[in-house]
């Protein structure tokens, strides 16, 4: 088991190297120049030189790159140009916010969508599960930026019932008022998020109860005479989850880039809106740093998966 | 059936998130929060240029003077000033009892401290300080400036918008003035104090009461950043937030014209602000007079304005800003004239071919608010009907600003930038070398006409040469001035008291302290 888990650990090493050369040659071969960009439209060219001498912009490609790397193994991601801070004192400031809108959306999404999709199972050949269908079909369908659009439209411009972005309200509220206007920030986006993620678990559920339910261990249990509600749970239900496990995990990376995309919508303070910023500030440091803990956390989640996978189903481990 | 009822459970769980939610906070009656679409990256203007302290630092800070939203400088900590005759000793008088944000009193020595701070760390500001061969405070309410010569414009140039608010040395001396932390929770000695910043997100103030100018009316004060004008607009909308400080984009404006609640208002630029075409000089067919004047004479800035801003910028036809001091209204640009233009183009040896006498490419940027983008479009269209061909470029600012004034890779293109009120600011785009002419246009005569109004203390000597460089920079076009800027500001309408709308004029821009809301 442990050398499985280290195997997996070790052939992440190469894909996050790929994936780090791969940001930074990106980044620094795209024609602009970030000096300008932090000195501002009014600066003196004295002004711009002390600004490139500073963040090391003059020196060689290959000299960039091979300090950028020791610093790296320091965990020292730079310095943000438009923050004036660590890169990692900025991305820590910022990936609690958008941890707790993936832990929502994907709570809400991977739930729901396991619940009805198991539903829709049992309603197999209702109109019930002919509604939930076209339901999850038009959803995956959805692009995500869009109905975070409408969700914006109608229930915060429209009908004011939401905000419409941004964690808390200001001035902020304090005490009991904070959780309340906390949660109802919350909402639209983890919906939107939710709603992103929803319709792959439910059709993957769904087909997979479909089949589990006919397997022979089920109408065994069912010929002992186990209750309905225990063979559905017990016996069917929790057989179908190995696949939604495996889902999970790769959802949890993809949800991250789902949730930057959401963040930008509804102004969410995370490091999607982090990222956005720092494309239109062109600050290099922190593109690469929130790309990085990005990558690094699929790449983990990953491996999380791989190996919760091999302790579910031994069979894995074998080959 | 238990997953209905989880269903049933689970649905009612988001929907009562709804609907218990009631209608959004529209912000108290004395409380403002103000959308921003920069974020700035520390609250102290003094060492970096960082646009977006535009909008928040007369709020936290004071300075010696500053611009009224009228364009006169009016005393900030200076309560009078006296100028020497010879027009070298400036000495300043400051209010007595100003306290700073951690209740330390306000004396010269910090104003002397910052002065000498911003020239050492040759902080935006250092400009203005550039001529200022010794500061001496001879005694707690007195600081002294001596000028190595004459300049008329110091007093415009200290009291400029940017990079010059007056810091706490007990907070900043001996410390590396860059990374202290007082920075991003600044101490000091305007209107509002900052309580809490989030980089990226959000400046929370709070009024200082023992303001010398008065208590602000507004009790909260704070700044939401936003990644897109739009994510501000929509704010707006849900009133989430009262006010869009940098303008909402143009493309929303009709709508928020159309908003309930919601009062678009145009106010003009402060200082005066124009907006211009760059030709390269160092490029044929553009180093020829001929090709520029005919140019000149295909454009129609009426038509750019309908087209681009809904006619809302001012069209002036001259070269300089009508509103800034020394105008000149008789320095006017060539005529919308296509026929006269075509005739031009022939003469200066450039024959039609096949319907086109040559083609050139406007390099312009992305951003919504400026609208340079759109403006690339209508002037290929104008110049199409002189026979000259338009290639239209857009990059992202930071590489449009690199293409235009690093590597002067550009035939004609989009500027904007102050105009005044003092004439002096005109060198930055004319002057040889001037840090924003990006034209690369040199004229002696225009150079020695700012160099000896500079030094001037004469009125009518200055006047005149300000007015004799406009004439000539009308005649020999390195850039076409289109028109004034102004800005499409949108509010609540509830709230009232915004700089453009106080009376008495000294407010500066950007100032929220006068603020109400109604109800």
């Amino acid at each position: 088991m442990l050398r499985y888990s280290l195997i997996r650990v070790g052939q992440a090493v190469p894909t996050l190297v790929f994936l780090v050369l791969m940001t930074f040659l990106v980044v620094r071969l795209a024609p602009g120049d970030p000096a300008y960009a932090l000195a501002g439209d009014n600066a003196s060219p004295q002004y711009i030189e002390q600004i490139r001498h500073q963040y090391g912009l003059g020196q060689p490609l290959l000299g960039q790159l091979g300090a950028y790397f020791r610093r790296l193994f320091s965990g020292d991601l730079g310095m943000s140009y438009s923050f004036q801070e660590p890169v990692t004192t900025v991305i820590s400031g910022r990936i609690g916010a958008s941890l707790q809108l993936v832990a929502c959306g994907l709570l809400l999404g991977i739930g729901g969508g396991t619940l009805l999709g198991a539903y829709a199972s049992r309603a197999a050949g209702t109109v019930r599960e002919a509604v939930l269908n076209v339901v999850g079909l038009t959803l995956y369908s959805i692009p995500i930026f869009w109905l975070g659009l409408l969700l914006v439209y109608f229930l915060a411009i429209q009908a004011h019932w939401l905000p419409a972005g941004g964690q808390y309200s200001f001035p902020r509220p304090t005490g009991a008022a904070a959780v309340g206007d906390g949660l109802r920030h919350l909402v639209l986006p983890t919906v939107a998020l939710a709603l992103y993620t929803f319709p792959v678990y439910y059709r993957l559920t769904r087909a997979r109860m479909s089949a589990v339910m006919t397997e022979e261990y089920i109408r065994t249990a069912r010929a002992i005479g186990f209750g309905e509600r225990r063979v559905f749970f017990r016996h069917g239900l929790r057989n179908a989850l190995l696949p939604v496990l495996t889902m999970a995990g790769l959802t949890l990376g993809q949800s991250l880039g789902g949730a930057l995309l959401t963040e930008a919508v509804f102004s969410w303070p995370g490091l999607g809106t982090l990222m956005a910023g720092a494309i239109g500030q062109r600050d290099l440091p922190l593109i690469m740093g929130v790309f990085e803990v990005v990558a690094v956390a699929v790449v983990l989640a990953t491996i999380a998966t791989d190996v919760l996978y091999a302790v579910v189903d031994p069979r894995v481990r074998l080959t | 059936m238990k997953f209905k009822a989880f269903v049933v459970a689970a649905s009612a769980i988001v929907l009562t998130a709804c609907s218990t939610s009631g209608s959004t906070n529209a912000g108290g009656s004395d409380s403002l929060v103000v959308g921003l679409t920069y974020a700035p990256k520390t609250l102290n203007p003094d060492y970096a240029y960082d646009p977006a302290n535009y909008f928040i630092m007369d709020n936290i800070y004071s300075r010696l003077v500053n611009y009224g939203y009228d364009d006169e400088v009016h005393g900030d900590l200076a309560r009078n000033w006296q100028k020497s005759a010879d027009g070298l000793t400036y000495t300043f008088h400051l209010r007595s009892g100003v306290k700073w944000s951690d209740g330390k009193p306000l004396t010269s020595a910090d104003v002397m401290w910052t002065a000498k701070s911003i020239i050492k760390e040759k902080g935006y500001g250092a400009a203005a300080l550039a001529g200022v061969s010794a500061v001496t405070a001879p005694d707690a309410q007195t600081v002294v400036m001596k000028l190595a010569q004459p300049n008329s414009s110091f007093l415009d140039q200290l009291a400029q918008r940017y990079g010059w608010v007056v810091l706490p040395q007990h907070v900043f001396d001996g410390t590396d003035v860059t990374s202290n932390p007082a920075n991003k929770k600044p101490v000091g000695s305007g209107p509002f104090v900052v309580t809490s910043f989030t980089p990226g997100s959000h400046v929370e103030l709070k009024a200082n009461p023992g303001y010398f100018g008065g208590a602000p009316k507004t009790k909260a004060l704070s700044f939401r950043f936003f990644s897109s004008p739009d994510a501000a607009v929509t704010a707006l909308q849900s009133h989430e937030i009262q006010f869009i400080a940098n303008a909402p984009n143009y493309a929303s404006v009709p709508t928020l014209k159309k908003a309930a609640g919601i009062t678009v208002e145009t106010a003009a630029a402060t200082p005066p602000t124009d907006v211009w075409l760059g030709f390269n000089l160092a490029r044929k067919p553009l180093n020829d007079l001929k090709v520029r004047t005919a140019i000149a004479q295909a454009l129609d800035p009426g038509e750019i304005n309908d087209l681009v801003y809904g006619g809302t910028k001012k069209v002036s036809g001259t070269v300089y800003d009508p509103s800034s001091r020394d105008y000149d209204a008789s320095a006017r640009q060539p005529a919308h004239d296509v026929a006269a233009a075509n005739a031009l183009l022939d003469q200066a040896g450039y024959p039609k071919k096949s319907g086109t006498r040559f083609s050139l490419t406007y390099t312009g940027f992305t951003a919504s608010l400026a609208g340079a983008q759109q403006i690339g479009e209508v002037l290929k269209q104008q110049l199409a009907k002189v026979g000259i061909g338009l290639k239209v470029e857009n990059y992202d600012f930071s590489i449009f600003a690199d293409k235009i004034m690093q590597q002067h890779d550009f035939d004609i293109t989009w500027s904007g930038g102050p105009h005044g009120p003092d004439p002096q600011t005109f060198a930055n785009y004319v002057k040889t070398g001037g840090n924003r002419n990006a034209m690369r246009y040199s004229d002696p005569e225009v150079d020695r006409l700012f160099d000896e109004a500079a030094k001037s203390s004469d009125a009518s000597v200055r006047s005149q040469d300000y007015r004799k460089i406009q004439q000539i920079v009308a005649k020999d076009l390195p850039r076409y001035t289109l028109f004034q800027w102004n800005y499409q500001f949108a509010y609540d309408s509830r709230y009232s008291g915004f700089w453009w709308q106080n009376t008495t004029g000294d407010l500066p821009a950007d100032d929220y302290a006068q603020v109400t809301a109604s109800g």
